[in-house]
């Protein structure tokens, strides 16, 4: 019988869902052990017929079948429920958490965001007045039927798992917070959305040396010729160089001395930042700046 | 492993705002593009073209009225597939497993090539049919539609630890009965 830590690594491997430190652990394990060799060859080999059963044709017509079927169907509102069966919840707090859950995303995006320096507010503020704001504070109003809609989104369905967050959710000042026009405007913006799903990116974005290139003026001093000749020799870099938005960003000193520093450079090598420097990235970040 | 039928979420997102906002033609390019592994999802979980058409096409359909509440943080094939896996254990539960096997796959090489061949696929449908639907769905999402661990879990609201051990007793049982491989003493209903 193999032992389960090495049967738990070949079927990581067989399913490509292994660390370079598993996979190490692997091959050590492989190379040591007969039997090891053994269950990886049978593994591979009950995989390989279980995917002798090759993808099936759609049946002709599908699309159009469908496209029929829909064309005198109206849109509608979800109508089955993910809510989680026997929790039992006041309802006045399930309702208040509700309407938290709304915006609990945008608690992630908005911490996650590099902050902004102090004194980029009258750049910012000048490039802001060109432009109308997508959304106002009034639309992040979350009446009685966002709340029952929020009840059976997977969202709730996460928080009311969640012990920890359930707890910071019902504390006052952070749903004050929550409840600002910001978090849901920067959620608008699909690349972020896209990008915060990456943990690699998340973790350069709590990276405390990242932060401090974005926020201490002292960083300037990090400023070095080979860094900017790497970001002007970037493709994401050039196409978000053509907002203005961004390039008012980049007019702060602190801000350029902060682009020009090793995490972000590091940063650009992650595909999810880059399609976000790409979209409008500098221009959520701006319009972030100018409601703080 | 299969990754070939999946494109990028943002080309999804913008079909779905596009049908959204009254772009029939776009659910259509949805559909086009997942069709082909929706279906063999189905099959493979149904074992029969008949249903599987059936569970596909209602699963399109049911996406489509409730497009609306579709949340764009979430992959659109990973909530197609939740629609699709509740489909198919509405049509699983008419069925017995025996009332039909497909006979869908393109077949190369002479009759008897292809007669054995074809009694091949049948003994490993008859295999993926014998573990219970919540085994399969598993041992399909992954081996059919080159889902990871984390993308199983999303599209059947499970943990991916639940997703890792259903996935490794069902491959111990298939081997069992595809590979005679000698049977586990753990004793699980699957």
């Amino acid at each position: 019988m193999i032992r389960p830590e090495l049967e738990a690594l070949i079927q990581g491997a067989l399913d490509d869902a292994l660390t370079p430190e598993e996979q190490a652990r692997l091959a050590r394990f492989i190379s040591e052990s007969p039997e090891a060799r053994e269950r990886v060859a049978q593994l591979e080999q009950l995989a390989s017929i279980i995917e002798s059963l090759d993808a099936a044709r759609a049946p002709i017509g599908l699309v159009d079948n469908v496209l029929a079927e829909v064309s005198h169907r109206p849109l509608s509102p979800r109508t089955w429920s993910t809510f989680p069966r026997g929790v039992a919840v006041n309802k006045k707090i399930l309702f208040g958490l509700a309407a938290a859950a709304a915006i609990v995303l945008a608690v992630i995006t908005y911490y996650s965001n590099p902050p902004a320096t102090v004194g980029t507010e009258a750049t910012i503020g000048a490039a802001q007045r060109a432009q109308t704001p997508q959304i106002a504070p009034k639309d992040v109003q979350v009446g009685d039927a966002s709340a029952q809609e929020m009840l059976q989104t997977d969202t709730f369905d996460a928080i009311m798992k969640d012990a920890q967050l359930r707890k910071l959710l019902q504390n006052d000042e952070m749903r004050k917070q929550l409840q600002r026009a910001e978090f849901r405007v920067a959620l608008d913006d699909e690349n972020i959305r896209l990008a915060l799903r990456t943990p690699n990116l998340a973790q350069r974005l709590e990276d405390a040396a990242f932060k401090k290139a974005l926020s201490d003026p002292a960083a300037a001093k990090k400023f070095d010729d080979s860094n900017m000749r790497w970001l002007a020799a970037n493709r994401a870099m050039a196409e978000a160089l053509r907002q203005d938005q961004f390039r008012s960003l980049l007019a702060r000193d602190n801000n350029a001395a902060a682009l020009a520093g090793a995490a972000m450079k590091a940063a650009l090598h992650d595909d999810h930042f880059d399609a976000a420097l790409r979209g409008n990235l500098s221009a959520r970040l701006a319009r972030g700046v100018q409601a703080r | 492993m299969r990754r070939v039928y999946l494109l990028s979420d943002p080309d999804d997102l913008a079909l779905v705002r596009q049908t959204l906002a009254g772009q029939s033609e776009a659910f259509g390019s949805l559909v086009s593009r997942y069709q082909k592994v929706m279906y063999t999802v189905a099959l493979r979980m149904l074992g029969n073209p008949a249903d599987a058409q059936d569970a596909t096409q209602d699963a399109f359909v049911k996406a489509y009225q409730n497009l609306a509440s579709f949340n764009s943080s979430h992959r659109f094939y990973s909530w197609m597939y939740r629609i699709l896996v509740n489909e198919c254990l509405n049509v699983g539960r008419d069925r017995r497993p025996e009332d039909g096997l497909d006979g869908d796959e393109e077949a190369d090489g002479t009759p008897f090539d292809t007669a054995l061949a074809s009694e091949r696929r049948e003994q490993i449908q008859l295999a993926l049919l014998r573990l219970t639907p919540e085994y399969r769905m598993v041992v399909v999402l992954r081996h059919f539609a080159g889902q990871s661990y984390g993308e199983i879990a999303e599209a059947l609201s499970i943990p991916e630890k639940t997703v890792k051990s259903r996935l490794f007793s069902a491959r111990q049982r298939l081997g069992e009965l595809l590979l005679g491989w000698k049977e586990s003493t753990k004793e699980e209903d699957l």
